[in-house]
């Protein structure tokens, strides 16, 4: 029994070491599982602070980018220089916890430094620094102030100062330097702009004023030779009213004797009205010439002033059997449209005297044609009647020249005037053979207009 | 003349093809301190077997002052040697290892005895005489294979690295003894080195040898200073010279190297170049930090970002990026900047170097 008793127990026992035994490896397993594990857990968490240490890089370069970024728009928003110093000085205060940032400049010929913000008093010490940085272009850093000059390649603009609580890093004044190095650009461009500003309106009171002057001397010039053309004229409208008036004269003698006799027999009387007509006219001239009329500017068809004129002219052309030819291109012009008129019946009064005066009935025509330039609208008015010799073509536009029997030599001179009022012009054309050609120029309305 | 020796047209080719050195002309002034530099298979070694007599020379000609040593032995040339390796008894005492070259030439022994003592006297050994050379330190049994050679009143002493197997701190110890024995016995050395920073701080003369062919040949300062090719340049200076490719550029009428990153304003004289591409080289110490330098003059600054620092003693080296350029700076200013910040460098661009492109030659 005891044998049995011992056999059990011995098989209890190795029974419990084979036990123990797998139970220690069991053990020794998930103690090196355990390592394992710790080991990955350790290697994940470097590779965690490894991806910490990179986000913090990044999200300071991202820090550091926008910053920058945030500069570039700020400088090149503005071109004031005062705008410009303001984001300046805030950006950097924002950005490095600066108490103080202050902006020395120093502008070309100038004794003594301008600090921005305006009206502070500094410290002897600051003075100096600023001034030494100035002048030797280095960076000082001294504990919690520091200044940095505020330079390009070419040029010094000034000194920043900054002034910290606690100490001014390195780094700090690394980016700053940067920093200020792209601030200059704006100050710079802010300067010149400033400069060219304050030149542009120098230059545009100088033009303004120069053109006041021509203008007064233009006008003096005018008036003096109107004066010395009244002069002249007032010889002329002497001659030329003695004439109409003696002649005058006898007629309204014979009128009042035949109007006894032959109280039917009004003849002169027409005569008389007709010779007191040009007296008229040419007192009406000499008005307009003394003092043209100003133009009415406004927009019309450059059709509608020859439908008017031909309205005017066609009993006296079809009179005088004078065939007329009209070819306009219709589009908006700009001028004063009566006095326009002025300038074609005169025109046709002149090329109407010639064609009657040297053409035969069959061969007597008129043409006109329009058309658009680039800027101006082109009215060519031809003729064909005897043209204009040579030798006066430089002289038609002359006041009081006339070739005509009866005219008064103010027609083209006028017509020359009101066109050049409308910022328009009249030229005669180099004639190709027979007739004359004048060119009317006016300028464009609608969309071509200036 | 003197004792000059002059090497006219030496060459040495081992078989078709394969030079040693190749058509060598220059002339090695009597008493010089001369140095030939090159990196290794340049042919130096080849030159110094020529000149002692240990090789046949292809083709050219030695002379030693008017005397031509060419087909001379090398016993006939009044040459002594200095090897890599010591080449010292070590059985022998110090004294007896002095006294042996004049032993074998069978000198008298008071003869014998002055001249040992003279030479012990010269090189600072006298009181390691009766040593034994396992008992002596690397630089004392250099000593005692210099007088080895110096005992024998030769005229020309060659040098074949004798610094090389020795550590840094005694190199450089040993360079100041060995140009102190050279005032003191004013006989003409040529030594030749692979490490050109001896080649710079001992030589009066530099042949620079490259694949057997003398690049330059000069003073020292000369050397460092007007590099005559892109070899020269890198190969002197450390860290070596920073080398910049860039394109000429014309900006109303002032001439600009552009860098990539930016630009720096060199001399009108490069205007011929204009839009074509150059080497500039600048030295590291040549390079400085804006931050510690007074007003840059117009055209000569570039911003970098910092990569890495190495302190060096005194001297701090950057190691900077420009974006398009890896350029280090040496600056004896401790900065505390970090990796990734970007820092702006002044160039002093009248100590720059120009390089043809394809040539490598220097361009001025």
């Amino acid at each position: 029994m005891i044998n049995i008793l011992l056999l059990i127990c011995i098989l209890v026992i190795i029974y419990l070491i084979y036990v123990k035994g797998l139970l220690c490896k069991r053990i020794r397993e998930m103690e090196i599982e355990k390592e394992n594990l710790t080991e990955r857990i350790n290697q994940r968490e470097d590779e965690m602070k490894e991806l910490i240490r990179e986000k913090n890089l990044l999200e300071g370069t991202l820090k550091e980018f926008k910053f920058f970024r945030k500069i570039s728009f700020i400088l090149a928003s503005s071109i004031e220089m005062k705008r410009i110093l303001n984001m300046i000085i805030n950006e950097v205060k924002d950005r490095f916890g600066y108490d103080e940032v202050v902006i020395f400049l120093k502008e070309g010929g100038r004794e003594s430094f301008l600090p921005f913000p305006e009206n502070k008093v500094f410290e002897e010490r600051v003075v100096k620094k600023v001034e030494e940085s100035y002048n030797t272009g280095k960076v000082n850093i001294d504990s919690e102030l520091a200044f940095i000059p505020l330079e390009s390649e070419t040029e010094v603009l000034g000194v920043v100062f900054v002034k910290k609580r606690g100490e001014v890093k390195e780094e700090e004044i690394r980016k700053l330097m940067l920093y200020t190095s792209h601030a200059v650009l704006a100050l710079k461009n802010a300067r010149k702009y400033e400069l060219e500003r304050n030149f542009r309106k120098l230059l545009e009171e100088e033009v303004r004023i120069a053109t006041e002057k021509l203008r007064r001397a233009q006008e003096e010039l005018i008036k003096s030779e109107r004066l010395a053309a009244v002069g002249e004229m007032a010889s002329i409208v002497a001659h030329e009213i003695r004439n109409p008036m003696s002649f005058i004269k006898i007629c309204i003698e014979r009128v009042a004797k035949y109007m006894k006799e032959h109280p039917r027999d009004y003849k002169y009387v027409d005569m008389l009205f007709e010779e007191i007509q040009k007296i008229d006219r040419i007192s009406e001239n000499m008005l307009i010439f003394a003092k043209p009329p100003k133009p009415k500017i406004e927009e019309f068809f450059s059709k509608e002033v020859m439908e008017k004129a031909k309205l005017l002219v066609n009993k006296t052309l079809r009179k005088n059997n004078i065939k007329l030819k009209i070819e306009i291109e219709n589009v908006k012009v700009k001028g004063d449209l009566s006095q326009l008129l002025q300038v074609f019946l005169n025109l046709f009064q002149n090329s109407i005297y010639f064609l009657k005066e040297y053409n035969e009935e069959e061969d007597r025509i008129i043409e006109i044609i329009g058309n658009k330039g680039e800027s101006f609208f082109e009215y060519i008015f031809t003729d064909n009647g005897p043209g204009i010799p040579d030798e006066i073509r430089g002289k038609i536009f002359e006041p009081f020249f006339t070739t005509k029997a009866q005219g008064t030599g103010l027609g083209l001179s006028i017509s020359k005037r009101l066109l050049n009022e409308m910022k328009g012009d009249i030229l005669l054309n180099q004639g190709s053979g027979k007739g004359a050609t004048f060119k009317i120029l006016l300028p464009l309305g609608g969309k071509d207009g200036c | 003349m003197g004792r000059d020796i002059v090497v006219e047209g030496l060459t040495k080719s081992f078989s078709k093809g394969v030079y040693g050195v190749k058509n060598l002309n220059f002339k090695i002034k009597e008493g010089e301190f001369f140095v030939v530099v090159g990196p290794s298979g340049s042919g130096k070694t080849t030159f110094l077997r020529l000149i002692a007599g240990l090789e046949r020379p292809t083709s050219g000609k030695i002379l030693f002052g008017d005397e031509d040593i060419t087909h001379k032995n090398p016993r006939e040339r009044k040459v002594a040697i200095v090897f890599q390796e010591y080449a010292i008894y070590p059985h022998l005492s110090v004294y007896e290892n002095i006294a042996f070259p004049l032993r074998i030439r069978k000198y008298s022994k008071d003869y014998i005895d002055r001249k040992v003592r003279e030479v012990a006297k010269i090189l600072e050994i006298e009181n390691l005489l009766f040593r034994k050379p396992d008992t002596l330190s690397g630089g004392q049994r250099q000593r005692v294979a210099l007088g080895r050679a110096i005992v024998k009143d030769a005229e020309i002493f060659l040098f074949d690295e004798p610094l090389s197997n020795l550590d840094a701190k005694l190199r450089i110890s040993m360079r100041i003894e060995l140009k102190e024995l050279h005032k003191r016995i004013k006989k003409t050395f040529i030594y030749v080195t692979h490490d050109q920073s001896e080649a710079m701080s001992m030589a009066d003369t530099i042949c620079v040898l490259k694949d057997g062919e003398v690049v330059q040949f000069g003073r020292p300062d000369e050397i460092y200073n007007r590099p005559k090719n892109l070899f020269t340049a890198k190969f002197f200076g450390v860290p070596q010279m920073n080398i910049l490719k860039g394109k000429v550029k014309n900006r109303d009428g002032e001439i600009y190297f552009d860098e990539g990153s930016g630009s720096l304003l060199i001399d009108g004289k490069f205007k011929k170049y204009e839009n074509e591409e150059i080497l500039l080289g600048i030295r590291p110490e040549h390079i400085y930090d804006r931050l510690y330098t007074s007003r840059p003059e117009k055209g000569t600054t570039l911003i970098a970002t910092f990569e890495m620092m190495e302190i060096l003693g005194k001297d701090f080296y950057l190691y900077l990026n420009t974006g398009y350029h890896n350029i280090v700076v040496r600056t004896t200013y401790k900065s505390e900047i970090k990796p990734g910040q970007d820092i702006m460098i002044v160039f002093d661009m009248k100590k720059a170097h120009f390089f043809n492109i394809k040539t490598g030659e220097r361009i001025d």
